[in-house]
């Protein structure tokens, strides 16, 4: 059976709302007044996805002499650390599905 | 003459400010996990605008990082919500109580 | 170029008309739906900013990992729509 889609009734969210619009004001307001320059954009000798995939492994100036590689940082680092998070991540959905398993039945 | 960096940036305040207010409103855990996607997806706006800006990729490998983990947060948050309905029979948020004094 | 001004309007609009939808829509699955379409918006939006590689990231590991399993845990935790919890829940 499909059904219309209908709306939370709003009666009830109305301070949230209030709060989530004030933050976007304040936000908008800061943004309008900051006051950007033109934007660089890239130069269209580099290739984008070489220069991520020498980033990523903390080689970013051996990729090329461009702006693009050169003021790009390098993230071994953090490649690393993101990668004991996920394992991190893995263990523990292991873990709530384990657990979940053998003791079930009790609360 | 491209798009002007404040109009990104005003799009991922939106983007940003409306999965605020859906983890204000809603009390369905699934909705929680969909709106912090949102708010995530609004931040991944504003580094790749960024770096784009900026003429460097910084900003792209932050997204890329993001990305990776918003991944892993969807895949525990599910093992979590999967838990909750075995143990509440429901996932609405304000059920479970067991652990509240 | 003004025609990149009105493409970024419009998917801008796209953006934020289907994210509103995403936290109004009463139903799990209609807004799990939304957030397909703000999503793959958003990687159009990557695409306008040069950033190709990334907007194959955000419609793989998003539309094709974190979607796919909003779909397993809507479809897991649904129960059998009744009149009263149609009324009580949000």
């Amino acid at each position: 059976m499909t059904t219309r889609p209908r709306l939370i009734d709003l009666d009830r969210s109305l301070l949230p709302g209030l709060i989530a619009v004030a933050l976007f004001g304040v936000m908008a307001a800061v943004f309008l007044a900051a006051g950007f320059d033109d934007v660089t954009g890239f130069a269209d000798s580099a290739s984008i996805v070489a220069g991520l995939g020498y980033a990523l492994v903390g080689a970013a100036d051996s990729a090329g002499t461009e702006a693009l590689y050169r003021n790009t940082e390098n993230f071994l680092v953090a490649l690393v650390l993101i990668g004991v998070l996920l394992d991190a991540a893995l263990d523990g959905s292991l873990m709530l599905a384990k657990r979940d398993d053998e003791g079930g039945d009790g609360e | 003459m491209t798009v002007a960096i404040e109009l990104y940036l005003l799009l991922s305040a939106a983007v940003f400010c409306t999965g605020l207010f859906g983890i204000l409103v809603r009390r369905n855990a699934l909705m929680f996990l969909m709106s912090v996607e949102l708010m995530l997806n609004a931040a991944n706006i504003n580094l790749v605008a960024f770096a784009f800006y900026h003429g460097n990729l910084t900003g792209q490998v932050f997204a890329l990082f993001a990305i990776g983990l918003a991944a892993a947060e969807v895949a525990i948050g599910i093992g979590i919500i999967l838990v909750l309905n075995r143990n509440f029979d429901d996932i609405d948020v304000t059920e479970a109580t067991t652990m509240r004094w | 170029m003004v025609l990149e001004q009105i493409a970024f309007g419009l998917f801008a609009l796209i953006t934020v008309a289907s994210s509103l939808g995403v936290v109004l829509v009463r139903d799990v699955w209609h807004a799990a739906l939304l957030l397909g379409v703000a999503l793959s918006s958003v990687a159009i939006h990557y695409v306008m900013l040069q950033a190709e590689f990334l907007a194959a990231m955000q419609i793989l590991v998003y539309i094709g990992g974190v979607l796919i399993l909003i779909t397993f845990g809507v479809m897991l935790t649904r129960r059998e729509p009744t009149a009263e919890s149609q009324e009580v829940g949000t």
